[in-house]
């Protein structure tokens, strides 16, 4: 079997994929697997070595020139993608895999020949693959600046079915705690998501007063040589091609760096990171992977900011918030192994919401719930609930708003008077920002999208008002589940609490911990009582311990 | 037709072109002038280079010398200028193709402009060495690169789209060259395979 993997994108979103080839591998273990990437990142080559087979260069930068440049004959970029398809196309794939999702890679695996074609791809005039859920939330939730619930390496692995965490694959992660350096990436690609390289001279040295026994070094790409070697001195850093930092990554005990593609070859070995989220970061879709990472961010209001536009503040308010003592706590507790405390939050409620409606699961069947329940989840409980009456009231002003489809029938031509109250629904809906996680986004696309005959917004509004009708009922089914269990949990306490007399609930919920192992659906260690008593298996765990050290 | 001298340089003994008086290269060191110029162009994306001004030569002589492997041919409509640069660098002979045409009509119809477009050859210029010539250089410029209307039209036939009358699009004017951008709502609309299309497309998101 063959299988091609479409990957043009930038170089640390090749490094983030290492899971997810890790997991095609272990899907078809005797596949010959191909990656196809953009040639500027070549050099990725050496540091994924050993997931894939052959690395494919796709010369994107010379493809522009020969469209751009007028030396070259009009058709000459054609000739050369005609070349490629052709020599693609002789290795008679079985599979492709688009782990891209942009439709210049949707475009060219419909030139591609194969058996099968997963994620998007352009065939017949028109985009496919978005009829996979996972897929077509990745689509309206990654770009731009909606919000994602589930990072990059989650929405693909769940797009393709990959596995990614299984235990061949974690192999890798393994550094060894003797390690007694720890490396700082000051410098990113982005002017706006530096913290400043004053900041980090200042960390250095609380390090190195704090803690003796580490040295920090500065990791440093050779263009960035001189400046650094200016601030740091020549004998601190250590300059490296992308196989060399990986090497210095696998003998030190910390990283902190910002948002770089570093960070993801760090999350690929294991190591414990801290991630500085600075300017248009989003730490939520393309933070690093791993368990070992905490994260720090500012909650200044421009945060994070648009890609690609410099920053509009007089001064870098984000950079400026984030102190380096609370970066040295950070390092501090990454060092000493300490794992935070950390309560249920709507986001890990809403998670299971959302990857129960993408995974289609049955509502007859209880749904699972990686998390424990007891009874100080209530504050968050009752604002859940809260939430789902104005959600649900919203969902019934819109269908009430919604006139019959024999009123959309008749016209040909719509005028916005005549579903202005549907109109009224959906400001009122952005108005109330009681929508944090996008319930209400599909209606809104319906709402807004083109259409060449009314019916058709008619049509796209019922689909947009059924898909919210269903994950509101999933919303209600897990609130009410969660409120089941937190009574019998309450009663099961008062049970056993009889038996020492008169000894209190509270008082006896210390030593809860053996019965909250047995909690269904959770395979979590247990926590500690005086927390909420949310745990989470170990893929949403890391994701949730970021969410514990935002500043 | 501009009036064409020719004066010995000092430094090599070899005849320097003159058009109406304006010298076709560096008087005080064509060599390094030509070096410069060969250097200033990087890798060629092409196994065939289209010089289009043939002048003094020195230019076309050191692109040989940097670039052995390359096929080069050379394009210009100054007759008297071939003799005299076949006489100062015979080591050209086999290695330069000349193409001689008085317009574009003599360009299009020549054998050696079909090897051109077919190869699709990369089109350079010296500029230093065009003289009065620069209007129609300019022409042959944009046929040799397949950037004008006929050109583009026998570049989709060439592909399967045979079209009669193309809509030249209002912000392309006889002066300006075409780009991929302008052929992409022709190849849309016409009935070629959904492959060839596609890469068209792709095209298209690359000069996004």
């Amino acid at each position: 079997m063959r299988i091609l993997v479409v990957s043009l994108l930038r170089l640390g979103d090749i490094v983030q994929q290492e899971p997810l080839l890790r997991g095609l591998r272990g899907k078809y273990p005797n596949a010959k697997i191909d990656i196809l990437i953009n040639n500027q990142f070549s050099s990725v080559e050496k540091i994924l070595s050993g997931t894939v087979d052959r690395f494919i260069c796709f010369n994107r930068d010379l493809l522009q020139r020969g469209l751009g440049e007028s030396e070259f004959n009009i058709l000459w970029s054609y000739s050369q993608l005609d070349t490629l398809v052709s020599e693609l196309n002789a290795n008679n794939y079985n599979m492709i895999y688009n782990f891209t999702h942009t439709k210049l890679s949707a475009y060219l695996i419909g030139t591609l020949k194969a058996d099968e074609k997963f994620g998007l791809h352009h065939e017949g005039g028109q985009f496919r693959g978005l009829n996979n859920l996972w897929l077509k939330y990745f689509n309206d939730h990654f770009s731009g600046n909606r919000k994602s619930l589930f990072h990059y390496v989650e929405l693909l692995s769940n797009s393709f079915s990959i596995d990614i965490d299984s235990p061949e694959i974690n192999q890798s992660m393994m550094v060894s705690r003797k390690n007694r350096q720890i490396l700082f990436q000051c410098l990113t690609s982005d002017e706006k998501k530096n913290w400043g390289l004053r900041k980090f001279v200042q960390l250095k040295k609380m390090i190195e007063e704090c803690l003796g026994d580490y040295d920090v070094k500065i990791l440093c790409a050779p263009f960035e040589r001189q400046r650094l070697g200016t601030v740091f001195g020549e004998k601190n850093l250590f300059v490296s091609d992308l196989h060399e930092a990986h090497q210095h990554l696998r003998e030190s005990a910390l990283l902190v760096t910002g948002d770089t593609s570093i960070k993801h070859m760090g999350a690929q070995i294991g190591i414990p990171i801290i991630e500085i989220v600075l300017g248009s970061s989003d730490s939520q879709k393309t933070g690093a992977y791993s368990k070992n990472s905490v994260l720090i961010q500012s909650q200044v209001p421009c945060a994070p900011c648009t890609h690609s536009q410099d920053c509009s503040q007089n001064s870098h308010l984000c950079a400026d918030d984030i102190s380096v003592e609370d970066v040295f706590a950070l390092v501090w507790d990454q060092l000493s192994g300490e794992v935070k405390k950390r309560r249920m939050q709507s986001r890990d409620f809403e998670r299971v919401v959302w990857s129960t409606y993408l995974n289609q699961t049955n509502l007859d069947d209880e749904i699972a719930m990686p998390f424990t329940i007891d009874e100080k989840c209530s504050d968050l409980l009752s604002e859940l609930e809260t939430q789902t009456k104005e959600l649900l009231s919203f969902f019934h002003r819109a269908e009430r708003a919604l006139p019959a489809r024999a009123h959309f029938i008749e016209k040909a031509v719509l005028h916005s008077n005549e579903v202005a109250e549907l109109i009224l629904v959906g400001q009122d809906i952005l108005r109330s920002k009681v929508d944090v996680y996008g319930y209400f986004d599909v209606f809104m696309d319906a709402m807004t999208g083109r259409f060449s005959h009314p019916i058709q917004l008619f049509d796209n509004v019922c689909g947009a008002l059924g898909k919210i009708k269903g994950l509101i009922a999933i919303r209600t089914k897990l609130i009410d589940q969660i409120n089941t269990k937190k009574s019998k949990k309450s009663k099961e306490g008062l049970y056993y609490a009889s038996e020492f007399g008169n000894a209190s609930v509270i008082g006896f919920e210390e030593n809860r911990r053996g019965a909250m192992q047995f909690d269904e659906g959770s395979d979590a260690t247990s926590t500690n009582s005086s927390t909420c008593g949310t745990t989470l298996p170990e893929q949403l765990q890391h994701q949730s311990g970021d969410v514990e050290n935002i500043v | 037709m501009a009036m064409i001298t020719f004066s010995e340089n000092h430094n090599d003994f070899k005849f320097m072109a003159f058009e109406e008086g304006r010298s076709l290269a560096s008087v005080k060191n064509p060599q390094e002038e030509a070096l410069k110029w060969v250097y200033s162009l990087g890798a060629f994306p092409a196994n065939h280079v289209v010089i289009i001004g043939l002048g003094s030569g020195y230019h076309i002589s050191a692109l040989v010398d940097l670039e052995p492997g390359i096929k080069v041919t050379v394009v210009d409509s100054r007759e008297s200028l071939v003799p005299v640069f076949r006489a100062q660098f015979p080591e050209l002979k086999d290695k330069v193709n000349i193409l001689m045409a008085s317009n574009v009509k003599d360009l299009m119809s020549s054998q050696l402009y079909h090897e051109i477009i077919e190869d699709r050859a990369f089109v350079i210029s010296f500029r230093e060495s065009w003289g009065q010539q620069i209007p129609l250089f300019s022409e042959f410029f944009a046929h040799l690169t397949g950037r004008t209307v006929e050109s583009v039209k026998y570049h989709l036939a060439e592909i399967g789209i045979n079209i009669k009358a193309l809509f030249v699009p209002p912000q392309i004017g006889s002066r300006q060259l075409w780009s991929i951008k302008d052929v992409l709502p022709v190849v849309e609309a016409s009935v070629i395979s959904e492959d060839k299309k596609q890469m068209f497309r792709v095209l298209g998101e690359l000069v996004k």
